[in-house]
């Protein structure tokens, strides 16, 4: 394993020991909400007091739907939504987690205009809005390069003409403030990138709990066992089958651990730069790429892990979509750099001694 | 302890994925450390090989480019290496890596 992590964007190493302690602690623990035994009882009592965590955390309204990732949530938002949407206006930078179930859901996609660098043109976007978008797929950032969408100023628009909005806020949730995201309908998380805990759950919120959702996995729900459909309200009526208390607890421990000061995007992009990296795109994140001359970014990213023990991901980071916006789709993507809650110059100071060692071995080779 | 692999089980396949359009990705486990005997196989084996050793690394890193066939990359003395089988090769991409890792080991003296 690699011993320096620059792959928070895919999953934040290690995880905050929070989280462990909570996981270890609770692993031998009940099944939330199935009897009416005490130790059920009582796990009944950590969901629910992690969904307050969440809310508080993330500064989020509406209900906690505890599902098992972001990527299930945001399907269960695309594709639960009804009726299903004649039309949907899709984020330009989009991953395939929001960017797949919203081609499943509708033939029609309309792309939201951007500029160079992927960056949603607002006015743009109102201007040309179609007339029949029922629903907005729209990432609060790209994995790829850390851009920030407008997503407050999109939600305007889409309400004002009749569209909800779901928000892939995989990246962002728990690092950029609620009001960013504006009025959004859905949104969707996970407990294992800038939470740093760990991955099998996610949450979707909805803002309104009168919004007409079909669950897309229905089953057991430990009450009302004779219903043949799922409960009306949420959030049982999306949360079918024995919900991982461990995991849940873990997540509910990292959200409420102490704040740990991150680098500024502004210290990796240096790195890179005097490391002779070609960086492309903008963004505000800790998450960029690159390119790294004289070598295909997988080669870079084989050479970095075997060579250094340094972690990277290369390729196309699940998100063709935004590799097509920025031109590198056809060069086999790029290498992708994030910092997280744990990263620290010491770190930053080794990557780029690895890189600057590499571009020098490339040059001599060349 | 466990016994050691015999020569029938090696080279093995241990990762096959898909990397950037569709070629795959082959990590095959050599069973011994390979050094440059094993990358000459390859100039030998197959033609149009470029060769490129990054010598300077902490550990050095080499690159075969056997041009329209693979490109295969590792670091000298480690005991695996990573086949990238192109792209109208990738439904015999064990095939292809398996057959030039043996071709390696049966050169190199294995």
């Amino acid at each position: 394993m690699s011993g320096v992590w620059f792959d928070h964007a895919a999953t934040s190493l290690p995880r905050r020991p929070e989280a462990i302690d909570a996981l270890n602690a609770s692993a031998h623990k009940a099944t939330p909400g199935r009897g009416l035994h005490g130790a059920s009882r009582a796990g009944r009592d950590h969901v629910e007091a992690a969904r307050t965590s969440l809310l508080r955390a993330t500064g989020l309204k509406g209900v906690v739907c505890l599902l098992p990732g972001t990527t299930a949530a945001l399907g269960q938002a695309i594709l639960g939504l009804t009726p299903a949407p004649r039309a949907i206006a899709l984020g330009p930078m989009a991953h395939n987690a929001l960017r797949r179930p919203a081609h499943q859901a509708c033939e029609r996609i309309w792309t939201l205009p951007h500029d160079e660098h992927g960056h949603v043109d607002v006015a743009a976007a109102a201007a040309e809005w179609p007339a029949d978008i029922d629903l907005v797929c729209i990432e609060h950032a790209s994995n790829v390069t850390g851009l920030v969408q407008p997503v407050a100023d999109i939600v305007t628009v889409a309400h004002r003409r009749g569209a909800k909005v779901v928000v892939d806020a995989a990246q962002t949730a728990g690092v950029l403030p609620a009001p960013e995201m504006g009025d959004a309908d859905l949104v969707a998380f996970g407990a294992h990138k800038a939470f740093a805990a760990l991955p099998g759950v996610g949450a979707l919120v909805v803002r309104d709990p009168s919004l007409s959702l079909t669950p897309r996995a229905p089953g057991g729900t430990g009450f009302d066992a004779r219903a043949e459909t799922m409960p009306a309200a949420l959030p049982d009526r999306l949360e079918a089958g024995t919900l991982p208390l461990a995991l849940i607890d873990a997540w509910r421990a990292a959200a409420e651990a102490p704040h740990t000061d991150r680098l500024e995007r502004g210290a990796l992009v240096d790195v890179l730069l005097g490391a002779g990296v070609d960086v492309v795109g903008e963004g505000t994140l800790g998450v960029v790429s690159g390119r790294v001359s004289g070598s295909a970014p997988q080669e870079v990213e084989q050479m970095l892990d075997e060579v250094f023990g340094i972690g990277v991901r290369a390729g196309l980071h699940c998100a063709p979509a935004a590799h097509a916006v920025l031109g590198t789709l056809d060069e086999g993507g790029l290498v992708r750099f994030s910092m997280g809650w744990s990263t620290t110059a010491a770190e930053l100071d080794e990557l780029g001694s690895a890189l600057g060692q590499l571009k020098r071995a490339l040059g001599r080779a060349a | 302890m466990n016994a050691a692999p015999t020569a029938d089980a090696l080279p093995r396949v241990t990762l096959r994925k898909d990397c950037l359009g569709g070629e795959k990705i082959v990590d095959v486990d050599f069973g011994q450390p390979l050094g440059m005997a094993h990358l000459d196989e390859v100039s030998s084996a197959f033609a149009d090989v470029q060769r490129t050793i990054l010598a300077d690394l902490p550990r050095p890193f080499f690159r075969l480019d056997v041009h329209g066939r693979f490109v295969l990359t590792g670091i000298i003395g480690d005991a695996s290496a990573r086949f990238t089988v192109r792209r109208h090769l990738d439904e015999d991409a064990n095939d292809v890596a398996l057959g030039a890792a043996r071709t390696m080991l049966k050169g190199a003296g294995a």
